[in-house]
């Protein structure tokens, strides 16, 4: 077990790396395991292709906010600190987002997360249609700001960043989060 | 001829031609033909035929904003949401399209764009930072609801999705949308 995710995180390592000095579509799976390594088998023994490392990488960088801390801290910090580890690899993001496909797997994991704050409170408000175009609705605005603020070279700061995301919170969504 | 009114028939001509087919197979001579005018007319107003099918949007709701001024904007915006769902077979084709052209991106610069204006036109001063970050985030959200409403087919009366608009907007806008509605020039570049 342990060596299955220090395995994937080399991996990780090996793609932030290279996308520093080339173009994330330039990348292939041989250099990614080259770069550490490690086999072209052992890439494909853990990802199906160079899409499902770089979710993988997303979801690490921000899960260890969101998924840990979902449920007990403030969701302005929640945020601040999400978009403060994509800022700490914008060089990687940056590119990545450029990829239509990215953007949609995005697309769904924004409108997870906030499904499963929802659904964490109780489950029948899933019922709701307000609350269902509540969360779709603001889940693709995150999205797209998110998105800007990201391609931005002149960059708020994320903790202001993030209040304007809460702020911007429909009301029927509010008593989902700690503020 | 009035441009307005060659503007209309050119929109006539390609909606037609748009119940029959996608957009990547028609020509820019396909519409000249189906119109009548010339391929300069069709330059004269259009800088292709992508442009032509996104001011199919822009177009009605300028027409809506002027013609029902003892309206609320509220109103306006429901007879909007009316006439896109009263021809969902068009937009379902437009929102389709992705990249250069795509409807999407019309509609979310568009309606920043009228939106801000108008609202800097009612209050007599700029948006600021914050305010414009708000705005952009619900044109985004509410664009990205409307496409998904068209191309998943959401069977939603016009009069709910405002409903539900209304709820998800900032204050400001809430406020614009309370007042009545004012003619706006959002498809010329200033």
């Amino acid at each position: 077990m342990i060596e299955k995710v220090s395995s994937k995180n080399l991996l990780a390592e090996s793609l932030l790396q290279l996308s520093k000095a080339k173009p994330l579509s330039k990348i292939t799976v041989m250099e990614i395991a080259r770069n550490c390594s490690l086999s072209r088998e052992a890439f494909y023994y853990y990802f199906s292709d160079k899409y499902q490392l770089i979710f993988w990488i997303y979801k690490t960088h921000v899960d260890q906010f969101v998924a840990e801390g979902r449920f007990q801290e403030k969701i302005i910090d929640i945020w601040a600190n999400s978009l403060t580890v994509l800022q700490k690899y914008d060089y990687f993001y940056i590119q990545a987002i450029k990829d239509p496909l990215i953007i949609e797997q995005l697309r769904t994991f924004f409108v997870e997360d906030v499904t499963t704050c929802v659904a964490h409170y109780n489950q029948e408000q899933l019922k709701d249609d307000d609350i269902r175009f509540a969360i779709d609705f603001y889940a693709n605005g995150l999205l797209q700001v998110t998105l800007d603020w990201l391609k931005n070279t002149e960059r708020i700061d994320a903790y202001t960043s993030s209040k304007r995301m809460c702020a911007i919170m429909p009301q029927i969504l509010k008593k989902f989060y700690i503020f | 001829m009035i441009p307005e009114k060659t503007n209309q028939i050119f929109m006539q001509a390609l909606s037609k031609l748009l119940s029959r087919r996608p957009i990547e197979e028609i020509t820019v001579q396909d519409i000249i033909a189906e119109s009548g005018f010339s391929r300069q007319t069709f330059y004269r107003h259009f800088h292709d035929k992508y442009d032509l099918m996104n001011q199919v949007y822009s177009a009605e709701y300028e027409r809506l904003l002027t013609n029902v001024s003892v309206d609320k904007w509220y109103t306006v915006a429901t007879k909007l949401m009316e006439s896109i769902f009263n021809d969902r077979a068009f937009y379902n084709r437009a929102f389709q399209v992705e990249g250069h052209g795509s409807m999407y991106k019309y509609l979310v610069e568009y309606n920043y764009r009228i939106y801000s204006q108008s609202i800097q036109k009612k209050r007599g001063r700029l948006l600021n930072e914050e305010e414009r970050f708000r705005l952009r985030l619900y044109v985004y959200g509410s664009i990205s609801m409307l496409k998904e409403m068209i191309l998943h087919e959401k069977d939603m009366t016009a009069l709910r999705a405002n409903e539900l608009y209304y709820a998800s907007m900032p204050d400001f806008l809430r406020e614009l949308w309370d007042s009545a509605a004012q003619p706006v020039t959002g498809s010329s570049e200033n």
